[in-house]
């Protein structure tokens, strides 16, 4: 089974290779999002309120920190592939770096 | 110069020497991995039978081997790029990839060092050109190469090296193998975007010689893999010797064919598809060297 589960991250990091270019154009796959803490849509029953995360869906904001830090933004980097076991990203590609604002 | 010399990586005394410890240090760097410094100051924690010992020293040999030639392949791309017109990302890069292999064969033989091995192995020095394909355009030629190098051969040492380096159980040896994984993944991007970016240039005709490209290229991979990952005849090994290897970054070989094989069906023929390349019906139909007269 750890195998199995090795294998399948092995097979995983080629394909990241493969699909960084529509990785960085793609963004997110959902596209609404509410902030940390709030309730879902669901009923009003007090045990049926399931609190969001805040890390399943909508826009990832990720930091100015390279490389990337989180398994989202890790992923949103053409080529980045998150590595569970060091819990860090390896990234295919370092560039395009997006530019920083102008200093005022 | 004789077919068979002594393939040695030192790193020689002259003037040159500080620039090359400065390009390791700042040029190649990639995170914050130092697998030279590992080496040098690490030893193996474990303990193995000499036997074990002597597999991963002719593996880690024959790497050494394998990667100081791959140096002369990206360096060859170079001229296949420039007649092609590629925008220059593509030229400096692939001259970075070519420093890389250098970097790696040469950890490779302070891998065999670690191991208790001599790093120096008695090979064939020369190297080999890269086909012309005089039969396509020039972006024709560049993409073929590319192509097989990047998204052919660097995308299954990708896989390959992912998963090994979870195995690798010795500490110095898996920075190596991290280097080694992270680097590959970089050549990998290489095929990838250039075929991105020059396949919407090819004409029909041009596309038609690339699919015809396709299985010659997927059979010479596949004997080329095999020939590497030689299975040994006899019963396997027992499962204590397998994790003994592993540990010290040698894949089973039969591991070694099944995820070659998982990465040519599950990731580099649907992503080829996705281009528009025929790459399934390319893989089905492969033409081992052998049946190619």
């Amino acid at each position: 089974m750890k195998r199995t589960r090795i294998r399948r991250r092995a097979l995983r990091a080629a394909k990241a290779v493969t699909l960084g270019l529509s990785l960085a154009s793609v963004g997110t796959a959902c596209s609404t999002s509410h902030p940390t803490g709030e309730t879902d849509a669901g009923g009003d029953d007090d045990a049926m309120v399931v609190v969001d995360a805040g890390t399943d869906s909508g826009p990832v904001e990720c930091a100015d920190v390279w490389p990337p830090v989180t398994e989202e933004c890790c992923e949103l980097e053409p080529g980045g592939y998150w590595d569970p076991g060091e819990e860090r990203c390896l990234v295919a590609v370092p560039g395009p770096f997006v530019p920083p604002a102008m200093i005022v | 110069m004789s077919e068979r010399d002594l393939l040695r990586l030192d790193v020689g005394e002259g003037p040159l020497r500080a620039e090359h410890q400065r390009l390791i240090r700042t040029a190649l760097r990639r995170g914050h991995d130092d697998p030279e410094a590992a080496l040098a100051e690490g030893a193996l924690e474990g303990s193995y039978p000499a036997p074990v010992l002597g597999v991963a020293i002719r593996t880690w040999q024959a790497r050494m081997v394998h990667e100081h030639h791959s140096a002369a392949v990206f360096s060859r791309l170079l001229p296949f790029l420039m007649e092609a017109g590629a925008t220059l990302e593509f030229k400096s890069t692939v001259l970075r990839m070519s420093m890389d292999e250098l970097r790696h064969a040469k950890l490779c033989a302070g891998v065999v060092e670690l191991l208790g091995g001599t790093p120096e192995v008695e090979t064939d020095l020369r190297t080999q050109p890269l086909p012309a394909h005089e039969d396509g355009t020039p972006l024709e030629a560049a993409l073929r190469n590319v192509m097989f190098v990047g998204c052919f051969s660097e995308t299954v040492s990708v896989s390959l090296l992912s998963e090994e380096r979870e195995l690798t159980t010795e500490p110095v040896i898996r920075s190596v193998v991290s280097q080694l994984a992270s680097d590959e993944i970089l050549h990998a991007k290489l095929g990838w975007s250039f075929l991105a970016q020059t396949w919407p240039q090819l004409d029909e005709s041009a596309r038609m010689r690339m699919n015809a490209y396709l299985p010659g290229a997927f059979g010479y991979l596949e004997a080329r893999m095999h020939a590497a990952m030689p299975v040994p005849e006899g019963p396997p090994a027992p499962d204590a010797v397998r994790a003994q290897l592993e540990a010290l970054g040698c894949m089973d070989p039969e591991d070694g064919r099944a995820i070659f094989a998982a990465t040519v069906e599950e990731v580099i023929v649907p992503r080829l598809e996705d281009h528009g390349l025929a790459a399934r019906k390319a893989w089905d139909e492969r033409q081992s060297p052998a049946s190619r007269v």
